[in-house]
């Protein structure tokens, strides 16, 4: 049991969290081609090292140990089937440690970047309004809908559910989750759709926005950073 | 008295956490009590009252039902003693029928249908919700909603019953039927726990007051010494109910607790005077 | 003129088969403090919606009669028109809380609007100044207190510079301090700001002594509307199924018993003062 609050994204006043949305996202696509395009285990243990730098610039080396920790199982199968087919022990680990980037830098941009700053990046970048906004909602109803999950599933346990048994049973069993969890949902969208009305959502063909982005020199510093795994491609 | 629920030493901390939600409880629950655990949001009443039922099990300390240890009991097994009615019914109405709802309890914990049947019937009666029977609960008005979950946990007789926050959104009528429905629990002998913050509600049905402040017991005891105790209260964010600020604004000498008792006072004062 | 002048209104939910507001006749001046109580499902929450346009473009039905806002005939005008001039607090706060920080919330309502830049950040320093949660303005509202999230989302309101604000038992899942405090706050913009408040709520203990008038329905119908000392001193309310505030039932009863009057009273303070006196007399 935890509490859904967890996955709530929690303001943290970091450089990397300073960053601007559209530097971080250049920055984890670039890790992605990085990542990708090379397969040998010197390459990716550099690249690897070098997220370990924002990782601890955004002091989010406990958030990385607890997601390394859950794709323990991943990891530890890619290394596994690498080896048993290739019987390249060396291959092996560099496959994972590719995993392991893509983890590493798309943690850096998806807890450091505040939903709505995302989603200004998204309007900004020709998206239109309502697609922007209707993400910026569902990104923000994720810890409330996980909280009424939870109290869904403590209500019908307390009648008696059984959650943990069996494969066949667990499935039937989430009927009674499923519906309330349903019925919950459409009436906050209800809710939800009222207040943004009374708020004079839709008024306007152009809304305006309470802040800008704006590129800074740590925005610049910060992409020209992401190219420096250029070097390790020729050097190593 | 028998002893219902034991708490020794327990604190819990959610996963991720730094502080613990609540901290070093030790408190007892008997037979035929009704207790209200009173304290403001977040003060951590839901966080104790889901360890009675083994929905949660202590970081540290133990829990005990009839002696059991609920570390070692599952929740369908905790629950078939201790039922728990949740706030917001919608968290639970899922059936086809109110009769499904009422049914579900007995189905998971493997009833006869003829026995099922029986128990059913007998607290659509008690709710007076037979004419839906047949009908979506989930289509109901809010005050038949809360009657038909009271109706799902109370159908298999727990010895223990919780109402977490049961009056939030009721108005004075339903609130009305809640406080006789509580009292002829009593009279059955069960245990009946209340969660809240509304101290106007509890002031004359419970027998013995919980104070909560910040995942602590802050004082516990006997209803008028609780409530008349306005530091007590204010030190956990709490107001005391109105009977006990209009009998200390009348200079009533006797902690009194209910409309009656007030009368009964103010006719022998008024008749001293004259 | 008056604020809010309804008409003959009557409406029925698409879907339903009864009347949700049944022959309204209502007028609301500027400066009212107004309370609306009943039994669940008497109406309350309909009407609020049918005095700022939500009935009949959100919720629509089968809907007969005029609601005049501001001299704006409601069902002619759009909702964003009639939210500058009426707007509306929920019962849920969490429904209602839509920004990752508070003055963006707050900023909700202007940039819908397509306000400009500078003149939004004024208006937003304007209002949470107005509501005393200048302090809070960089906090994330999903992890404030539920008497906090009230606070905020009356100011995403009050940021559209209403005249009028409905709120929808705004009290009903905040504990007794936390609603207190909001309780205080809405008198405040009353009496500062010459807000006008319509409150749709049971707990008229807390709202009693800061009202100047009482609307009682009953299945659609207004059935009850006065002034508030009137409504308390004089009627049974109990018998109405609604959750009368101690001190009323309790000078009700001694005028019952004893003959005793105590007079208009709004507080548990005042019953006391008067009875003291009555006593020493």
């Amino acid at each position: 049991m935890f509490r859904p609050e967890y996955f709530y994204f929690r303001k943290k006043d970091t450089i990397i969290h300073r960053l601007d949305p559209r530097s971080k996202l250049v920055y984890v696509i670039a890790m992605f081609v990085w990542a990708l395009i090379r397969g040998d285990l010197l390459f990716l243990s550099a690249v690897f090292l070098l997220t370990l730098i924002p990782i601890s610039l955004g002091k989010l080396f406990k958030n990385l140990l607890i997601s390394l920790r859950a794709a323990l199982f991943f990891i530890v199968l890619i290394i596994l089937i690498n080896y048993v087919f290739s019987h390249n022990l060396s291959l092996a680990i560099a496959l994972a440690l590719r995993f392991m980037i893509l983890i590493s830098s798309f943690l850096i941009f998806s807890i450091t970047t505040s939903p709505d700053d995302l989603a200004l990046a998204l309007y900004r970048m020709g998206f239109p309004y309502d697609f922007v906004l209707t993400f910026n909602l569902s990104v923000r109803f994720i810890p409330t809908v996980m909280r009424d999950a939870t109290n869904i599933i403590d209500a019908q346990r307390a009648r008696g559910l059984e959650t943990q048994k069996g494969f066949i049973n667990r499935i039937k069993n989430y009927v009674p989750v499923l519906i309330p969890l349903i019925v919950v949902g459409i009436k906050r969208a209800i809710n939800v759709a009222e207040s943004m009305e009374a708020r004079c959502f839709g008024a306007s063909k152009k809304p305006t926005t309470l802040y800008e982005l704006k590129f800074a020199v740590k925005d610049y510093v910060f992409i020209a950073f992401s190219f420096i795994p250029t070097i390790f491609y020729f050097l190593l | 008295m028998q002893k219902v629920i034991e708490f020794k030493h327990v604190s819990y901390k959610y996963p991720f956490e730094e502080d613990y939600a609540i901290k070093d409880i030790d408190l007892s629950f008997y037979e035929e009590e009704v207790v209200a655990i009173i304290g403001s949001n977040g003060a951590g009443k839901t966080t104790l009252i889901k360890h009675m039922n083994g929905l949660l099990k202590p970081t540290t300390g133990d829990v005990f039902v009839e002696g059991i240890n609920t570390k070692k009991a599952t929740v369908a097994e905790l629950s078939k003693k201790v039922g728990i009615v949740f706030q917001n019914s919608d968290y639970q109405l899922f059936a086809q029928t109110v009769y499904d709802e009422i049914a579900f309890a007995l189905r998971n914990f493997g009833y006869n249908e003829a026995e099922i049947k029986e128990r059913v019937k007998k607290m659509m009666d008690y709710f007076s919700i037979s004419q839906y029977e047949k009908s979506s609960p989930i289509l109901l008005s809010g005050g038949e909603k809360k009657r038909v979950t009271l109706a799902s946990v109370l159908v298999y007789d727990p010895k223990v019953l919780i109402l977490d926050e049961p009056t939030i959104g009721l108005d004075f009528n339903q609130k009305k039927n809640l406080k006789h429905f509580i009292s002829r629990l009593k009279e059955e002998r069960k245990t009946i726990v209340i969660v809240t913050h509304d101290l106007d509600f509890v002031s004359d049905i419970s027998t013995r007051i919980i104070v909560m402040n910040r995942g602590q017991v802050m004082a516990q005891g006997d209803p008028k010494d609780i409530l008349y105790e306005e530091d007590l209260l204010k030190e956990a964010n709490l107001m005391p109910p109105s009977i006990v600020k209009l009998a200390k604004g009348l200079g009533l000498n006797d902690r009194i607790l209910s409309f009656e008792e007030m009368l009964q006072k103010i006719d022998n004062l008024l008749l001293r005077n004259v | 003129m008056s604020l809010v002048k309804i008409i003959n209104l009557n409406f029925k939910y698409a879907n339903t088969d009864f009347w949700s507001l049944r022959n309204i006749n209502l007028e609301i001046s500027e400066g009212e403090f107004i309370i609306i109580t009943g039994q669940s499902g008497c109406g309350k929450t309909t009407l609020l919606r049918a005095m700022n346009g939500l009935i009949p473009h959100y919720h629509q039905g089968e809907y007969d009669g005029h609601v005049i806002l501001d001299g704006k005939e409601v069902s002619k005008h759009k909702v964003y028109e009639l939210a500058k001039i009426a707007g509306i607090v929920f019962q849920n706060p969490e429904d209602q809380i839509f920004a990752m920080t508070v003055e963006k919330e707050v900023a909700f309502g202007l940039e819908n609007l397509g306000i400009e830049r500078s003149e939004m950040r004024k208006i937003v320093d304007e209002t949470l100044q107005q509501m005393r949660i200048s302090h809070l303005r960089f906090r994330q509202p999903f992890f404030l207190s539920g008497g906090e999230q009230q606070k905020v989302i009356i100011s995403s309101i009050l940021a559209l510079k209403p005249k009028l604000i409905l709120l929808d038992e705004p009290l009903s899942s905040l504990d007794p301090m936390s609603a207190q405090a909001l309780v205080e706050e809405l008198h405040r913009l009353n009496r500062q700001y010459g807000k006008t408040i319509v409150i749709a709520e049971h707990r008229l203990d807390l709202l009693s002594k800061y009202a100047n008038r009482m609307i009682v329905m009953d299945k659609g119908q207004i059935i009850l509307d006065n002034r508030i000392e009137e409504v308390l001193a004089k009627i049974d309310l109990e018998s109405l199924g609604i959750n009368e505030p101690l001190f009323a039932k309790f000078a009700r009863f001694l005028r019952a018993k004893y003959g005793l009057e105590l007079g208009n009273c709004l507080s548990i303070e005042e019953v006391v003062r008067r009875f003291n006196h009555a006593k020493s007399h």
